[in-house]
């Protein structure tokens, strides 16, 4: 199937309310496909109900650290006391096609012959693309190891950017509008929506982005959601509180 | 889950020698444990501590105004015994107000052991989470170890004010300024293995 329109997001880690905000805006955008960049769980209350809504909405994605995390708990020794928290949560509440839906998401997904999509790095789901070095490095892996991918999706980072390398070689963040970002053809691109369920740019809204394929442009989009219920699930869940505050500072 | 509901959470690490320890932030109930700790700790190790340590009020005052936006205190704990202790420190305002201060100690009997490395692991971790972007640490420049702990952990050596300050016995100390750029700390992460990429692309 040809895919004109492509819904892309990260970072959902859990959240129920921002998931289904993002779904109520996507069920305007005229989609053909939806896509996620990994962390489908971890931090937040409602890693099941997230999977199930995900699967629900036939939507595929890549893996995350905490999705990794999640399925082997050696994987989290690294993780901060939130993070950790989280897991251990996370993992008493999974049931077998959770792990399962878990066990199948790849490391990377290549669509369209052109787009790569993937959670930290092009090398691993736990490092970050957070700077112009570290994009410069994945710059120069594509153009070694991948030369026939211009565009590529990450996350992890929970904040939206897009880095741009010229023909040059010369390396640039994008400044981010509310309209189309044209994606031109001379160029490779970076390409990171932000975070569904934990945004961390003081913007507590649920981030995630429209390809247009056909017109070559990426569209930032923002939705509020339910934060308060988020919040009390988190409460109830007897998670860290401090996971729940940030919520609504959006960091 | 197993251990204390905190706003942090807890976690626990393994040391060198195969004993687990777990960090969590310090709670009110902890006074006992922390004052215990303290007297313990020998004279030369709490001249890098700003306040009497040993005496009782002191700990009552820490425990009755505990403020994690100010101050993020971390203890390490083996079973109930509180083992080591590293705080981070907030400025909401002015120019400083994206940097965090980083201290720490260690019982004697626990140093060596890595413990040191986790917990300032665990602060700048948390410092990220925080949004914080940069940590400061003031160390002693002849405690080897404890500047290999702040180096290990991402810090890096940036300057050093001769005679500065002063030990137990009155001598003037040479203190090492050491930061941790937290957005490049995560490049420490980069992975040396080769990963073969081209048979993880999952084509569509």
């Amino acid at each position: 199937m040809t895919v004109a329109r492509l819904a892309i997001f990260s970072d959902v880690h859990a959240n129920l309310e921002a998931l289904e905000a993002v779904f109520r805006d996507l069920d305007h955008q005229h989609v053909d496909r939806v896509l996620h960049l990994g962390d489908v769980v971890g931090y937040n209350a409602s890693p099941c109900e997230v999977i199930d809504l995900l699967m629900e909405r036939n939507v595929h994605g890549v893996q995350g650290n905490h999705d990794v995390a999640a399925l082997d708990l050696d994987l989290a020794e690294g993780f901060n006391m939130l993070a950790y928290h989280a897991i251990l949560y996370t993992r008493q509440q999974l049931d077998a096609h959770h792990v399962e839906y878990l066990s199948g998401l790849p490391f990377s997904l290549l669509l369209e012959g052109q787009f790569l999509l993937f959670h930290g790095s092009l090398e691993s789901v736990n490092t970050y693309i957070a700077n112009m070095y570290q994009a410069k490095r994945a710059f120069n892996f594509m153009r070694m190891q991948l030369p026939f991918v211009r565009i590529a999706f990450f996350g992890h980072t929970h904040v939206p950017k897009v880095w741009s390398r010229n023909s040059q070689g010369k390396i640039r963040a994008l400044p981010l509008t509310k309209e189309p970002i044209i994606l031109r053809s001379d160029e490779m691109y970076l390409i990171n929506p932000g975070s569904v369920g934990q945004p961390r740019q003081k913007d507590s809204r649920a981030h995630y982005l429209i390809v247009d394929i056909d017109a070559m442009t990426v569209q930032f989009r923002s939705v509020e959601y339910n934060i308060t219920l988020a919040q009390a699930k988190i409460l109830r869940a007897k998670l860290p509180e401090f996971l729940a505050t940030r919520l609504a500072e959006g960091i | 889950m197993g251990g204390e509901e905190t706003i942090f959470g807890t976690k626990e690490v393994t040391l060198r020698s195969g004993k687990r320890i777990t960090i969590r932030p310090m709670i009110a109930e902890d006074e006992q444990a922390l004052l215990e700790f303290f007297r313990e700790l020998p004279d030369e190790l709490l001249v890098f501590l700003r306040h009497n340590v040993r005496d009782p009020a002191v700990i009552r005052e820490w425990v009755e105004h505990l403020s994690y936006d100010r101050v993020l205190p971390l203890l390490a704990l083996d079973g109930s015994k509180i083992v080591a202790d590293v705080t981070l420190h907030r400025i909401s305002h002015g120019w400083k107000r994206h940097i965090g201060q980083v201290r720490i100690v260690v019982s004697p009997d626990y140093q060596g052991q890595g413990l040191a490395t986790a917990m300032l692991n665990e602060v700048v971790e948390l410092a990220a989470e925080l949004g914080l972007e940069k940590l400061w640490a003031e160390v002693p420049l002849d405690s080897i170890a404890a500047v290999r702990a702040f180096r290990n952990a991402g810090f890096g050596c940036k300057a050093v004010i001769e005679g500065l300050v002063k030990d137990a016995e009155d001598n003037n100390m040479d203190i090492l300024i050491m930061v941790c750029d937290i957005e490049r700390y995560f490049d420490r992460k980069w992975l040396s293995k080769d990963v073969n990429l081209h048979h993880q692309i999952i084509r569509e």
